[in-house]
């Protein structure tokens, strides 16, 4: 009887102690990891926004299927106060996985640590891959916090059908700021005889926005030798020598040469600049982002050029290289970093390195230009037009290493703003406002 | 009477008024209070990025008094309040007294009247921002009709004030308004029978009779649209983005550009503090004012 | 007096100008077409406000709008009437902070925006409807309060005093007597907690990241885009917005200006 009971209970045992294996194990297995990934595409947003949302969705679906474990859930954030959020939420001790990043904020982000350094993922890398990635000036600026998804670069874009009612060839561009002067001030006309110009020369922005010294201070304070901010120093530069001829070429522009309207220092960037370049109130407009290729597509004034074709051509609107000696313009892109706080970092980076690859990338409407170097050996980047702006993303410069960019950025534009509208003077008015940012970040 | 015995008494001889209001206190003090008091406490350090602080006295506010922008942005807001408050009394009160005349059928118009209040600011802020446009805004071409030039009107120093201002005044003005109106009504018309027989105007009917009796409504109207006025950066932030350069940079905008866009956790905490300096400084002003009307009423 | 008349209207009709103007400038906006410069437009369209109700998100912001907006009513009403009641009928030790209520709504809520945060977070409702219904009820408090508290004194003690007389608990005569009374001031403070809920902005995108909870402010301002700004569509969707709070006000206005003005009344 013993014997029979003993026995019992061991085969009991035994069966309770399988079950609960099997249970224990496939609920491990088939508990889902879930991700979050922060961006700003806002559906309410308009139909360029829908777009990348659909690719977001289409890039997460084939991602769980490949990876069953893993679940990805979007996180929004307004596509400028992403990275802030980042960093507010750190603070606030509230995780992120995979969040979009900006490289002109990679300075604060590396103070305040919310981002993890990828170094040791990357270098998991096979050595093609890694080069197809990190031959961009882009990728010097994200990395090791972030890696870059697309490349957005701005050129000065034309009217062609301009150039030629006015006898010029379109095929011929200014290449240095004395010519590109001489072109604006031979296409700034009066086409209806009311006493106000109805195209303007050479249309920029100076409003309230970063735009501002990245595409309208920035490149010309490059052309005269100088910069925006001394990384040994760590002081603010943009008063210098050269800092005073950019202002007085852009000063001039507005009220010497009156090819660039007044009201370039009000409203945002996308309306001064895309909306009206494309209501034709510009022969020229500098600043023009990788951005908005897809527009002009949409307008009629380039041909198979967004989704590329390796026959496209530009028609009625064409760009041409920063008209500066470095012809050097802004280059920045967007950057895909994983959240310090997160508590799966080695699944959110599975998540960023199935999208950075070729296929996925090929469609992203927001990518501007790829990244991958093997994207552009493809016939459909061979087009003159996107040589040039390969061209510019080559010679793309970016902005300075320091946690207070944003207040320098605003610090600059501000000063524009008082120069070009209250006609101050130039020098002591840049002085003032460079010791005024230097007092407080000066050093940091 | 009842002896005051020690704590635990009161708390108990009390305790339905405190049991009322516990829940209330305990909400404000965990979420208000404290806050405040940490707010005021990090306006004495300097908050690196990384999240380390030290103390550092009254630098931050010894850097803020001696910048030349922080001082705009002071003087500005108290232009900013001052031009509400001084378009408000005169205007308000002139309408106020209007419709507590004949016109019944306020009644509808009321509701409609608090529109400007009741609309999301972005929205009013964006409306605005689009009726003084270069291209298409009525108010440009209003204006243009009425001196001949066409402004860019906010990339002009003084219009861009002017258009916040009027902003601000069109959103509250109503409300002022009723809330005159409101007080206004109280004031029994034998005393305006009194004054007429006496042989008094119209000017010195409101002068002696309306205007004291309804100080009070007006010291607390002031107070409430002074607050909401100093706060804003909202609206103003919609309208200019604090331009051209820094002249709409009202002291909210600034604290709303460094606390919120740029994460300057000291620097926010200390303009926070001369916030809530400047808005105790108006409400002390106000006081006074209600103070002294109470004492010349009748 | 004919003179005086006309002087009326006409100060009347200014006034409705000065008041009504940008309005019928939104909803001129909002019905016509994309990039319309012309004073009248050259054709009304309907096609923004279809395009707002064909995009499903905006009929989601705005009932996540209505679920907080009615949350923090409901939260913040009863607790102002019992509070406001303390301080009006009672008299303890302490009564006279009650002015330190009039401090509070001086506060610039920015400036505290990151402990909030952390705390919402540390009691694990961040990003939830929780958060932000709380927020905008302990913002409201001290004004929603200090209403009720000056109605209360307004109206009459005896009836309360008489029914206490009659047997009736302290409760009792707050809940079947005193509350009808104060029905006034109490729609005051549900329609002041609504329309800044409503309207409220700085908390809603402090406190939430995901879309699901994402209420009307935030989704107004998808509409200054990176790709230009919408006006038409901005203003067809600030003119919905606009609707709930107007009819709220439009039925109730003369409760809420007796509620929020008799108050000074004495």
């Amino acid at each position: 009887m013993r014997r029979i009971k003993f026995e019992k209970w061991v085969i009991t045992l035994v069966v309770i102690v399988l079950v609960m294996g099997v249970a224990l194990t496939s609920s491990l297995a088939q508990n889902p990891v879930t991700i979050k990934f922060a961006h700003f595409y806002d559906p309410m947003a308009g139909p360029g926004h829908i777009m990348n949302i659909e690719w977001l969705e289409k890039t997460v679906a084939a991602f769980e299927k490949e990876n069953p474990g893993i679940k990805v859930e979007f996180e929004w954030a307004k596509w400028d106060e992403i990275d802030i959020r980042s960093i507010r939420d750190y603070a606030a001790g509230i995780p992120h996985d995979v969040m979009m990043s900006s490289p002109q904020l990679m300075p604060k982000h590396a103070i305040a640590g919310d981002y993890l350094d990828l170094t040791s993922y990357v270098a998991k890398w096979p050595k093609p891959r890694a080069e197809d990635i990190n031959w961009t000036p882009v990728w010097g600026k994200l990395f090791p916090l972030g890696i870059p998804l697309g490349i957005h670069t701005r050129t000065t874009v034309y009217r062609r059908d301009f150039f030629e009612r006015y006898g010029l060839d379109p095929d011929r561009v200014p290449e240095d700021l004395e010519s590109l002067i001489e072109y604006a001030q031979f296409l700034t006309r009066d086409t209806d005889g009311d006493g106000r110009t109805d195209i303007w020369g050479l249309g920029m922005y100076f409003g309230a926005s970063r735009a501002t010294i990245e595409l309208y201070f920035a490149p010309y304070i490059w052309n005269f030798d100088g910069k925006l901010w001394d990384p040994e120093t760590k002081k603010a530069d943009f008063a210098s020598e050269a800092g005073v001829k950019a202002t007085r070429f852009v000063y001039d522009l507005v009220n010497t040469y009156k090819v660039t309207p007044e009201w370039a220092t009000v409203g945002t960037y996308d309306e001064v600049g895309l909306i009206n370049f494309l209501n034709g109130t510009y022969a020229m407009f500098t600043g023009f982002g990788s951005y908005w290729i897809g527009p002009l597509e949409d307008k009629g004034w380039v041909t198979g050029i967004f989704p590329p074709k390796p026959y496209g051509k530009a028609t009625v609107a064409d760009v041409f290289v920063a008209a500066t000696k470095p012809q050097a313009q802004f280059t920045n892109a967007w950057g895909l970093s994983i959240n310090k706080l997160s508590e799966h970092p080695d699944e959110s980076f599975k998540f960023i390195d199935f999208i950075v690859t070729p296929e996925r990338l090929v469609d992203y409407p927001d990518a501007g230009l790829p990244t991958l170097l093997s994207l552009w050996d493809t016939p459909e980047l061979q087009t003159d037009f996107y040589q040039k702006w390969l061209r510019a993303a080559m010679y793309g410069k970016s902005m300075p290493y320091t946690a207070y960019y944003g207040e320098l950025a605003d610090t600059v534009a501000a000063c524009l703003q008082e120069i070009l509208i209250k006609k101050v003077p130039i020098e002591a008015t840049l002085k003032k406002f460079e010791d005024e940012y230097n007092a407080k970040y000066a050093g940091e | 009477m009842r002896s005051r015995k020690g704590g635990l008494y009161i708390l108990w001889e009390y305790k339905l008024p405190y049991l009322f209001l516990l829940p209330s206190v305990i909400l404000l003090i965990f979420f208000l209070a404290a806050p405040l008091i940490s707010g005021i406490y990090m306006s004495f350090q300097k908050i690196s990025l990384a999240g380390i602080s030290e103390f550092v006295g009254f630098q931050n506010y010894r850097l803020l008094v001696g910048e030349e922008r922080f001082r705009n942005n002071l003087l500005l807001s108290v232009f900013y309040v001052a031009g509400n408050v001084g378009l408000s009394v005169p205007l308000a009160y002139a309408a106020a007294l209007l419709i507590t005349g004949k016109l019944r059928g306020t009644q509808f118009f009321r509701a409609i009247f608090l529109t400007p209040f009741i609309v999301t600011p972005v929205v009013s802020a964006i409306l605005f921002r689009s009726m003084v446009d270069p291209s298409f805004g009525p108010i440009t071409t209003l204006l243009e009709m009425i001196t001949g030039k066409r402004y860019i009107i906010l990339a002009d120093s003084t219009l861009a004030m002017l258009t916040i201002i009027g902003h601000s005044f069109w959103r509250s003005f109503s409300f002022v308004m009723l809330f005159l109106a409101a007080g206004i009504a109280t004031i029994p018309t034998e005393i305006y029978e009194a004054a007429k027989v006496d042989g008094a105007g119209a000017w010195a009917r409101f002068r002696s009779v309306t205007f004291p009796l309804t100080k009070m409504h007006l010291a607390i109207v002031l107070l409430i649209i002074t607050m909401w006025t100093v706060q804003d950066a909202e609206t103003v932030y919609a309208l200019t983005g604090g331009g051209p350069g820094y002249s709409t940079e009202v002291t909210a905008v600034r604290l709303f550009k460094d606390a919120f866009i740029n994460f300057n956790l000291s620097y926010g905490a200390t303009i926070g503090v001369f916030l809530l300096m400047l808005s105790a400084v108006f409400m002390v002003l106000y006081f006074n004012l209600m103070m002294r009307g109470g004492e010349h009423s009748q | 007096m004919k003179a005086k008349d006309t002087i009326s209207w006409i100060g009347f009709l200014l006034i409705s100008i000065f008041v009504l103007f940008p309005l019928f400038w939104g909803i001129r906006t909002s019905l016509s077409p994309r990039y319309e410069t012309s004073f009248i437009p050259s054709r009304l369209t309907l096609e923004h406000y279809q395009s707002l109700f064909t995009r499903p998100a905006f009929l989601f912001y705005f009932r996540n709008s209505l679920i907080v907006t009615l949350g923090a009513v409901a939260f913040t009403l009863p607790l102002a009437l019992l509070g406001g009641y303390a301080l009006a009928r009672f008299n303890f030790p302490g009564k006279r902070f009650g002015i330190l209520l009039l401090i509070f709504p001086l506060l610039p809520a920015i400036a505290i925006l990151v402990p909030l945060v952390s705390y919402m977070y540390k009691l694990g409702v961040y990003n939830s409807f929780i958060a932000l219904i709380l927020t905008n009820s302990v913002f409201n408090m001290p004004f929603a309060l200090w209403m009720l508290r000056n109605f209360i004194l307004n109206t009459p003690v005896e009836i309360e005093e008489a029914a206490l007389l009659d047997g009736c608990s302290r409760m009792g005569a707050l809940c079947r007597i005193a509350l009808p009374l104060m029905l006034p001031g109490m729609i005051a403070v549900i329609l002041f907690v609504f329309i800044t809920t409503w309207n409220n902005y700085l908390y809603a995108s402090a406190l939430t990241s995901s879309l699901s909870v994402r209420v009307l402010p935030q989704g107004l301002l998808s509409f200054i885009g990176t790709w230009g700004m919408y006006w038409e569509g901005l203003s067809a969707a600030g003119m919905l917005t606009l609707i709930p709070p107007l009819v709220l006000f439009l039925v109730f206005q003369k409760w809420f200006i007796a509620g929020l003005f008799s108050q000074w009344s004495r």
